[in-house]
């Protein structure tokens, strides 16, 4: 049989696989809204573990990753850097947010923060910010799960269908059983890449090279040596300052767990010890990414010239001759990746935009379940969107994508003050994140305005941020003692 | 109201408290350790350790490192 098409099966198998495990688990959660975001607070440390592990990693892991070590060499060690250090504020933060959450009902990150400090605005802010920084990274995750349908299938399936069919596998789960599909689906996904990645990156350079060291070996002895040597090549291949790369690692680490999706997570883990250990058992999972890179450094010398530089992973698939049926599941696992996240931040998206954006602006409260209908609805409508996107704009996704880590980065220091502040003030609060966003966004647009060129916008907008919070803090009226003693004391 | 900040709720042991500064502390470091000025000293290809470049071992350690400080500061929780 044609290797395409034993490819396509697998493919076609695992996705009918996912979305009977993504079914199953609605049969067993409460039809509250709790039970839709947030599990019913039940999540246990398996399913939490991938939950948090394959929300992080995503198409980017599979197609972007291997792309940047191929093209960009060194710089892509700049994904592990952050990584390392980015986790660890969430052992503190995580179990705080949680025992807040069971207490107040807090089921995402701006309900924490609007009862903490008082202001609809905030939430609303906060709102705009989630659903406005996951459109692109949804985007993203569709055009990935395209291409490779596209690739594999030598473009038998077009890749506005491949991302049509994988996306309808993921909202109809995402639809049907809210969080506890993402939960169930991500642990059998996280499996799967985890398997495939590790084999993968020590195979190629095995196959091409006869070992990692061989194949390292051989790079630094050629002319692209200079590519090993950290912070790497900018995307035009010009050398990547240390200002550059030192202050993204900064704003990525602080945005890391800020990122809304991954915070409201806090919400669903059944206790303060699950959700810790979640957090101390991370960098197993992040460690995946070094086979990762790998694929793509397996790629340098063997076959140069491939563009753009994040098709190399489905490029040497084509190159080597492997078994169709591997192939095939590399490429399931390739799929796995996008729909893992995918579907948390649909999922996250939806429930955020609905709760802490609509509910705060209509005049009417909602039912619980009319809540739940326009969660869905919204899964829907941001599909929608996201699929338009992916299947009709050329704009650069990568950019916005980039330009969100410094937006998200800006909510760390009002989550920070929440819980260890007491003096921070709700008009401090909505001060800073405002401010934060706006330089971050200016000198993101128009970067000839920095006073430093090379440092990551995120800094600056962080310096407007935290004097912001400080100083409209301490000119206004502390809060409402009782509230942030809840916080603090939590 | 205290204008300072307040890390720990009210009756948190002197012990726990002193075993989450350490790790502030290694965390801090380990942080530093991925930046400028520290950084560049180790960036460069050779030695070759486990056949990696030492810029990727370093990042790897670093991983290694904030690991096993938040398994540490894990296990002496209270259970």
């Amino acid at each position: 049989m044609d290797t395409g098409v034993v490819a396509l099966i697998v493919c076609g198998v695992y996705l009918i696989a996912t979305l009977v495990m993504g079914i199953l688990p609605s049969f067993r959660v409460s039809k509250s809204v709790t039970g839709y975001v947030a599990a019913d607070r039940s999540m246990n440390f398996l399913v939490l573990y991938f939950v948090l592990g394959a929300s992080v990693f995503s198409s980017f892991a599979f197609l972007g990753a291997p792309g940047w070590a191929y093209s960009r060499g060194a710089s892509a060690f700049y994904i592990l850097a952050y990584g390392a250090i980015g986790m660890a504020p969430f052992y503190f933060f995580g179990p705080r947010a949680r025992r807040l959450g069971e207490r107040f009902g807090f089921v995402t990150q701006a309900e924490l923060l609007t009862h903490r400090f008082d202001s609809r605005m905030v939430s609303v802010l906060l709102a705009l910010v989630s659903v406005g920084a996951f459109i692109p990274y949804l985007t993203l995750q569709m055009k990935g799960a395209g291409y490779i349908l596209s690739t594999i299938s030598g473009g038998r399936v077009s890749e506005v269908m491949g991302a049509a069919i994988t996306y309808s596998v993921v909202m109809i789960y995402v639809l049907w059983s809210g969080v506890l599909g993402v939960g169930w689906t991500n642990t059998f996904q996280g499996v799967f890449m985890l398997v495939i990645a590790w084999f993968l990156g020590l195979y190629l350079p095995f196959k091409l090279y006869g070992g990692v060291r061989p194949m390292f070996e051989q790079l630094a002895a050629s002319e692209k040596a200079d590519m090993l040597v950290v912070p790497g090549l900018l995307p035009d291949g010009e050398p990547w300052s240390w200002a550059g790369f030192s202050s993204a690692v900064v704003v990525s680490a602080l945005g890391f767990c800020m990122w809304p999706h991954l915070f409201m997570k806090s919400y669903a883990a059944k206790s303060d010890r699950v959700l810790r250990l979640t957090v101390v058992m991370y960098p197993t999972f992040q460690l995946f990414l070094v086979p990762i890179l790998l694929i793509g450094f397996s790629g340098v010398l063997a076959f140069p010239g491939v563009e753009p530089a994040d098709t190399i992973l489905p490029y040497l698939l084509t190159q080597l001759e492997l078994s169709p049926l591997l192939i095939g599941l590399v490429c399931a696992g390739a799929l796995a990746a996008s729909m893992s996240s995918g579907d948390s931040i649909l999922h996250a998206g939806a429930s955020i935009g609905i709760r802490d954006g609509w509910a705060k602006v209509s005049p009417k409260p909602l039912s619980d379940r009319q809540e739940q209908w326009a969660i869905r609805g919204l899964v829907v409508a941001l599909s929608a969107v996201a699929f338009y996107y992916a299947a009709f704009s050329q704009s650069s996704l990568v950019d916005l994508l980039l330009a969100a880590y410094g937006g998200v980065a800006q909510i760390f220091p009002l989550i920070f003050a929440a819980f260890y502040w007491p003096r921070a003030t709700g008009k401090g609060a909505l001060a800073a994140l405002f401010g934060g966003l706006v330089a971050n966004a200016i000198f993101l647009w128009m970067p000839e305005l920095r006073p430093w060129p090379d440092v990551h916008e995120g800094i600056y907008g962080l310096a407007v941020n935290i004097p912001l919070l400080i100083g409209v803090s301490l000119l206004t009226p502390p809060d409402d003692p009782e509230t942030v003693k809840a916080f603090t004391e939590a | 109201m205290r204008s300072g900040l307040s890390f720990f709720k009210p009756g948190t042991s002197a012990p726990a408290r002193r075993r989450r500064w350490i790790f502030v502390a290694i965390w801090t470091m380990t942080a530093a350790m991925l930046m400028w000025p520290i950084y560049p000293r180790f960036a460069g290809i050779e030695p070759l350790i486990l056949g990696l470049p030492l810029g990727l071992v370093w990042v790897i350690a670093a991983i290694l490192i904030v690991f096993f400080a938040l398994l540490w500061l894990y296990l002496g929780e209270d259970r």
